[in-house]
């Protein structure tokens, strides 16, 4: 705890200290894809799917289920007080027929091996236009904010900063194209608001 | 009982100011004359030219009582604290007491730590405000330079006494900050401009403060040599050997650090603070010093040179406790310095004719106690009025504006005062004021 007290004063001498002043912990996730911030899914045929970023193995027809693994500053996960999540994207339906497609955020334990269970889906949002028609590009836009009393909140400072998070691409459609333009997580805390009220 | 002796030892920084409205109103610049003899002996026996018997209004208490910067509210309405302190504030306000601070520096409402993925798997990290501008942390170095152990600060308050043939006592009491310091090593500071992490280094970011207060008891000779040949002026010698005793020195040294692995991963995270108090009642301090000074004065203005702290000994005594991954131990210690650590003093001050009959005072001053400062100031007279106007550099660029005012049974003194603000940059304008009958 004296360790952490000093953590804290010396995140609020990087401000100059002050119980107003909001530290945020913000993460490119998308930089975390590598390659796969843009690719090809290509079933063959019509069919269902889902895709999850990132893939360990950077085959996207062997979903792996892990997500990666963000860790956070423990001040900031001591004292959080808001995570928001953005996702915008764009796609481009390659096929012959029409792709319907939906995005989902996840959020799950550190030790959790499968992180696209329906628990830990923080939010959801279609493509616009949906279904997209054959050849058109669409768009992506997606965002979530989180905040005490929310079982995704409570997972990050449980789990003392560390936790996994990941993106499932579902729907259906024969091939398509996509780009991941920007997947951050923003954390934001006050931990000298915290450390003066003595919550 | 510690808790108390932290109050004395705050309630005693909150009087930390020196300067005249009249110095303030110049820019900072320090004139010769008696009332600078804490930096010169000799200036004791030099003429007053340049008093002005006015006596400084600490209009910086007003700031201190508001929720902005008073660490009072804490108590007294937490809330009003939670929502509006701001310790940069506090900070800047104690420093320039001296003055009403109209912005004074204030901490960016947001910090944000921006982390991302290079291109070849690096992690790479940006610090910036809520508007996307880079915080730099290497701004924050040397807010207040190291003094020397030897060196106590300018008194606040000094009672001077004669003792007729040239000698001189004064009682004072000083407070101040000796050290204050935020610095991240190159690594790190590259880092958080924007750099990526490289494999198996160490980051370090160490934060520095000490401060002092005490009652300080000096013996001064000044004396005017005998004319000399050739010279139209007067040359004017002074010796000080001044002893202090310590009421409360507290010095604390907070280092953090984290080692990545052969992936260039953060792996290791190590903080270690050392912390050194004494206060009146557990611990003590002492010491003496020697001063010499040298002065000129003639037609033209006053002149002088002053070395204090020319030799001195200093000792502390408190306790000393160290935190790190091994534990934390706690036990007494004495610091000491002992030997020469000089701080020079060069100042001038004179009247020049105009063309219309009235004089301009000149004035400028160049110091170095561990760092350099420089000032330079007129003032113009207009009947019973004087305007005046400076620059200086105390580690930020400084200006000042200033009023004299001379009635029939009372002489105002007002100063807009600049300095540049601690850590975030930009000036901060603060009002003054003095009085005299």
């Amino acid at each position: 705890m004296k360790k952490l007290a000093w953590i804290l004063v010396l995140l609020g001498l990087l401000a100059g200290c002050s119980a107003r002043t909001r530290y945020a912990f913000e993460l490119d996730a998308g930089s975390f894809l590598g390659d796969q911030v843009e690719g090809t899914v290509d079933l063959g045929v019509p069919a269902a799917f889902h895709v999850y970023l990132p893939d360990d193995d950077d085959d996207l027809a062997t979903p792996d289920t892990g997500g990666f693994l963000a860790q956070v500053p423990g001040p900031i996960a001591d004292a959080l007080e808001r995570i928001r999540l953005t996702l915008e994207a764009t796609l481009e339906n390659q096929g012959a027929g029409e792709l319907t497609l939906s995005a989902a955020f996840y959020l799950a334990p550190e030790s959790e091996t499968d992180i696209y269970q329906p628990q830990y889906k923080v939010a959801e949002a279609a493509v616009e236009p949906n279904p997209v028609p054959p050849g058109e590009g669409a768009r992506l836009n997606l965002s979530a904010e989180l905040q005490s009393g929310d079982s995704a909140f409570a997972t990050v400072q449980e789990g003392g900063g560390k936790f996994r998070v990941g993106l499932e691409l579902a729907g259906t459609g024969q091939k398509f194209a996509y780009r991941v333009e920007r997947f951050t997580l923003f954390l934001e805390a006050k931990p000298l608001g915290r450390l003066v009220r003595g919550d | 009982m510690r808790a108390k002796a932290i109050v004395l030892f705050l309630l005693l920084l909150a009087f930390a100011f020196a300067q005249s409205v009249r110095e303030v109103g110049m820019g900072g610049v320090s004139l010769p004359g008696p009332g600078s003899s804490w930096a010169n002996p000799a200036y004791a026996a030099a003429p007053a030219r340049f008093d002005r018997g006015t006596w400084s209004v600490p209009l910086g208490l007003l700031g201190l009582l508001l929720p902005d910067r008073s660490p009072l509210y804490y108590f007294a309405a937490p809330d009003a604290f939670y929502s509006s302190f701001d310790l940069l504030s506090f900070y800047d306000q104690i420093a320039h007491l001296d003055a009403f601070l109209i912005n004074p520096a204030r901490s960016p409402a947001e910090v944000v730590l921006k982390v991302s993925q290079g291109e070849g798997g690096e992690l790479e990290f940006r610090l910036e405000d809520g508007e996307g501008h880079p915080i730099r942390l290497g701004a924050a170095k040397d807010l207040a330079p190291p003094r020397p152990l030897g060196l106590t600060p300018p008194p606040f308050l000094n009672l001077p006494f004669s003792l007729g043939q040239g000698f001189a006592g004064e009682v004072g009491l000083f407070a101040g900050v000796d050290r204050l310091s935020l610095a991240p090593d190159a690594k790190l500071a590259a880092l958080l401009a924007g750099g990526s992490l490289a494999p198996n280094e160490t980051y370090t970011l160490t934060a520095e403060g000490a401060a002092s207060a005490g009652v300080s008891l000096g013996f001064a000779f000044s004396q005017a040599l005998p004319p000399l040949p050739e010279v139209p002026g007067t040359l004017f010698v002074g010796a000080r050997g001044e002893g202090f005793l310590g009421l409360a020195r507290f010095e604390s040294e907070v280092t953090t650090s984290f080692t990545t692995d052969a992936s260039g991963k953060p792996a290791e995270t190590r903080t270690s603070t050392r912390l050194f108090y004494s206060y009146l009642g557990q611990g003590i301090g002492y010491g003496v010093r020697l001063d010499l000074g040298l002065a000129y004065a003639d037609a033209s203005g006053v002149y002088g040179l002053g070395v204090r702290n020319l030799a001195s000994f200093a000792r502390w005594q408190g306790i000393e406790r160290v935190d790190d991954d091994g534990g934390s131990t706690e036990q007494p210690r004495t610091e000491t310095f002992a030997g020469l650590a000089p701080a020079f003093y060069l100042s001038g001050a004179g009247y020049v004719p105009l063309e219309q009959g009235e004089k301009l005072l000149v004035a400028a001053d160049l110091a170095y106690d561990g760092a350099i400062s420089g000032h330079l100031g007129v003032e113009y007279p207009i009947q019973n009025l004087a305007l005046r106007a400076g620059i200086g550099y105390e580690a930020g660029l400084k200006l000042g504006l200033g009023l004299g005012l001379d009635l029939a049974a009372l002489k105002l003194d007002l100063a807009l005062t600049s300095h540049t603000a601690p850590l975030t940059g930009g000036q901060v304008f603060g009002v003054t004021a003095a009085v005299g009958f």
